[in-house]
Parts: structure tokens; C-alpha cells; sequence
């Protein structure tokens, strides 16, 4: 059967990886190649790495080629993909998948482009979302720019678009390290029944990591914080959670 | 040498970098021409089922050269779907190595694309898989599959609400539905194993 997957997410401004809270006052965490390589030989379930430099595509593409000569597992990469042409760099120079966002509001044609060139499965489109007022909002440019479409709405257009997975970040629990957001998680699940969805946004022990698979049916669990700012590591998060009946790779 | 094939519709970088990193001298290849330089050949696979087999179609008839020289053949992911006769995907005539149509997996109770981690069953023994612990996991992302998992073809299975192949094998042919390259410790011993493998199998061994 299909396990469950723990996910690191990393961060890239000016060359660095970074981490910050509430998607801002980002700190400098360490060099994107040395940390793939470390995650790559403790058997991570698969990475994501999104480039949050404003505007500019070219930092994650000048890493390419070394990232994807030390990770021999999957690399979601993304941040910054304006057209097809993007996407199709970051495919041919090793990732898996792609992760698109604001995409889906400045050009869809191009979304659409993406996932039937490469098949949805090539196709993750992420939604970040803050809870304001008692309901979601959406936010597309790393959080600076308000959508004015329901999460709901949101949630159905990169449907339509063509998404292969929907990864869904909190931004009120972003780098807060107290725990996922479960109700958006469940809600997203709810509306998009028909794809695997990736939670991120608030893991801070893997009690988080129990918790969001055992309360809601997301695919995978995304961790930022975690495994940059406590001693912890994949390989101890799978040994925590074999406890709790939780299906995991089996090497 | 072992060649990779580029047919325009995927991702070369991961599997070439997995065979130079086992110590195997990878080159790409994407004409007959280059044939006679390559001991093996890798037709690794993300993208259309359509642009892939038109791309291979229109070089010639590659399966006449390959079954002459006896090169073994490995095709991943979409490379093995290209293996069948056609796909459900889309229009377009695979190689037909194996007489089957490659169908879309069912999402009536599950969720499609099948991606992640899940566990491979052999049902027969083929030399790529040596010294590789049963029911293991490798890594899947894709919404095609072979469904038929009775024929004799067939060497392991996975399974998503419905059964499906995830290693199939004709003579010198063998084709994984997974991604070796992304599989870590245990994909990168397959590739291993392919690479030294002499393309000999038969049905049933």
C-alpha cells in the first residue's frame, strides 16, 4: 500500500537556505547542497525546494545540476516558475516536480501547458493560506498579494488547471513550530477528494507528524522548521511514528 | 557504455547521474547510429506517452536493432509504459514488446496519480532485483499502469486500490514502473544489477 511521506522544505534566497515565520524575517539556515546531500543519506521520503526570491528565477536554476547530483530521491522544485519554458529547465535538469502558485492567478494558460506536457503527476500547485475573520484567505507571491477567490475557489482552480498534488501551507502556523493546521488541512482534503495532498506549515516535533496523519488524510507531511531548528532527522521521525501504526517506507 | 535514451519527453539528468555515480560510463543516445557505441540502453521516461513513441517511431525501428545486437533494455516509468502497445494516455504505437494496452488507474476510491512510496512484490525472479529484500518500497508517480497481472510477463506488482505491474520483462527487455533513480539504496542496486545484467531471461525461470 501506499505510505504515508515526511518531506523537508527548503527555502532559497540569494544562494542560502533560509526559514522564517509567518512566511517572513527569514534566517539564513545553511547551504541548499550540503543539506540536499545530508537528507539524501538519511533515505528522506522525497524534498522540496522553492525559490522565494522575488522575481527572480535564476538562483534555483544555477543550482540545479548540483542539487540533483546528490539527491537519488524525488525533488519537488519550484518558487518563481513563470512559463512552461521555466518548468521545462527545472524538469530536464532533474526534478520530478514541479511547484507552481502564483502561476495560476498571472498566466493558467501556462499552468495547463505544464501539466499536459508532463503529465499531471509532474505538477504540484501549492496554496498558501491565512485564517483572518473566522474563514481562509488565499494569498498568491509568497504571501505579499491577497486573491480575492474563496479557498474553496482556489482550491478548484488549480484543480482545473491540471495539478497532479495540492500542497497546502498555513501561513499563520508558518515557522510557529506549534503544530499543522489541521482544520485547513481537512477542509482542503474535503474539497479536493481526488488528489494527494502535502500539508505544510507549523510542524514542531513529530508528535505534529502523528497527529496530521492520524487526524486527517493528508499524503504527506511538509516540515520546515523542524528538521533546522531541533535535533531531530528523518530517520528518528520514521522510528517515533512506526509506533502509531502509520505506514512509512520500508527500505 | 550504457546509453540513455533521449526521446524529448523527460527527465535525463536523475538517471544519468545514477549510473555515473554507480561507476558506469553513461552516454545519451538518441539516433541508431549512436547504437553500436552502447552495451546497454536506458529509456528513462516523464511526459506524454504521444510525443515519446512518435519521437522513437520516427528514428526507425529501434526494436529490430536492439533484438539483433541482444542490447538489454531497461525502460522506467513512462520508458516502461512505452514497452506495451499503446496507452490509454494518449494516441501513438509503443514498441509492443508486451501486448498490452496500458490503461488509466481507477480513482473511484483512491487518489490519482499514484505518488509516493509503495511496496513492490515479486511474483517472479529476474536478475535486476538481486540482493534486494522482498516487499520493498520504491518510488511511483504516475497515473498510467499495465492492469492486466496475469501474464506471464509480469515479475512484480504493486498495488493502489487495484493491482498493477510495477516490473515487467521480455527477454531482453525489462521495464519498471517506478523510479529506480529516485528510489534511493534500493533503486540505485537495480540499476546496478541492469547494468551488469547480460539481457538473458526467460518467462517463468
Amino acid at each position: 500500500m501506499l505510505k504515508k511521506r515526511i518531506i523537508p522544505i527548503l527555502l532559497l534566497k540569494d544562494g542560502r537556505l533560509v526559514k522564517g515565520i509567518n512566511f517572513s524575517n527569514y534566517r539564513d539556515v545553511g547551504n541548499p547542497i550540503s543539506s540536499a546531500a545530508v537528507y539524501n543519506s538519511q533515505q528522506v521520503d522525497e524534498l522540496i525546494v522553492l525559490n522565494i526570491d522575488s522575481d527572480s528565477f535564476k538562483p534555483l536554476a544555477s543550482i540545479l545540476k548540483e542539487l540533483s547530483s546528490v539527491c537519488f530521491m524525488p525533488l519537488t522544485l519550484g518558487g518563481g516558475v513563470k512559463s512552461f519554458d521555466d518548468a521545462a529547465l527545472l524538469i530536464a535538469e532533474g526534478a520530478d516536480k514541479v511547484v507552481v502558485n502564483s502561476l495560476c492567478y498571472e498566466a493558467p494558460d501556462e499552468v495547463r501547458k505544464i501539466s499536459n506536457h508532463f503529465g499531471k503527476q509532474a505538477l504540484v500547485c501549492a496554496i498558501d493560506v491565512r485564517y483572518q475573520e473566522g474563514q481562509y484567505f488565499v494569498f498568491s507571491k509568497c504571501g505579499a498579494c491577497k486573491e480575492f477567490e474563496s479557498f474553496e475557489q482556489a482550491l478548484k482552480r488549480r484543480v482545473s488547471l491540471g495539478a497532479g498534488e495540492i500542497l497546502v501551507q498555513s501561513i499563520d502556523h508558518d515557522g510557529t513550530m506549534k503544530g499543522y493546521d489541521l482544520n485547513m488541512v481537512n477542509y482542503a482534503s474535503s474539497i479536493v477528494e481526488k488528489l494527494p495532498i502535502l500539508a505544510s506549515g507549523g510542524c514542531g516535533d513529530y508528535n505534529d507528524i502523528k497527529t496530521l496523519f492520524l487526524s486527517t488524510s493528508a499524503d504527506a507531511a511538509v516540515c520546515g522548521s523542524l528538521f533546522n531548528f531541533s535535533d531531530s532527522n528523518p530517520i528518528r521521525a520514521k522510528s517515533f511514528l512506526s509506533n502509531y501504526d502509520i505506514p512509512l517506507k520500508k527500505v | 557504455m550504457i546509453g540513455i535514451f533521449d526521446h524529448k519527453a523527460g527527465n535525463l539528468a536523475s538517471v544519468t547521474n545514477s549510473v555515473y555515480e554507480l561507476g558506469f560510463d553513461p552516454i545519451r543516445v538518441n539516433n541508431q547510429n549512436q547504437f553500436s557505441d552502447i552495451t546497454h540502453l536506458i529509456l528513462p521516461g516523464v511526459g506524454s506517452f504521444q510525443k515519446a513513441a512518435d519521437y522513437i517511431n520516427s528514428i526507425g525501428n529501434i526494436k529490430k536493432t536492439l533484438d539483433e545486437r541482444k542490447i538489454p533494455v531497461l525502460g522506467i516509468c513512462l520508458g516502461m509504459q512505452l514497452m506495451g502497445r499503446n496507452s490509454e494516455e494518449a494516441p501513438g504505437l509503443g514498441l509492443s514488446i508486451v501486448n498490452d494496452t496500458v490503461h488509466k488507474l481507477s480513482d473511484n476510491n483512491i487518489r490519482v496519480p499514484h505518488v509516493g512510496w509503495n511496496t513492490v512484490t515479486e511474483k517472479q525472479q529476474h536478475p535486476i532485483m538481486t540482493g534486494i529484500k522482498h516487499d520493498r518500497d520504491f518510488y511511483f508517480v504516475h497515473s498510467y499502469a499495465f492492469t492486466n497481472v496475469d501474464a506471464s510477463w509480469v515479475v512484480a506488482t504493486s498495488t493502489h486500490d487495484q493491482e498493477f505491474a510495477a516490473i515487467i520483462a521480455h527477454n531482453n527487455y525489462v521495464g519498471v514502473q517506478f523510479h529506480p533513480e529516485k528510489s534511493q539504496s534500493n533503486g540505485l542496486r537495480l540499476i546496478e544489477n541492469f547494468c551488469l545484467w547480460n539481457g538473458a531471461w526467460n518467462e517463468n525461470d
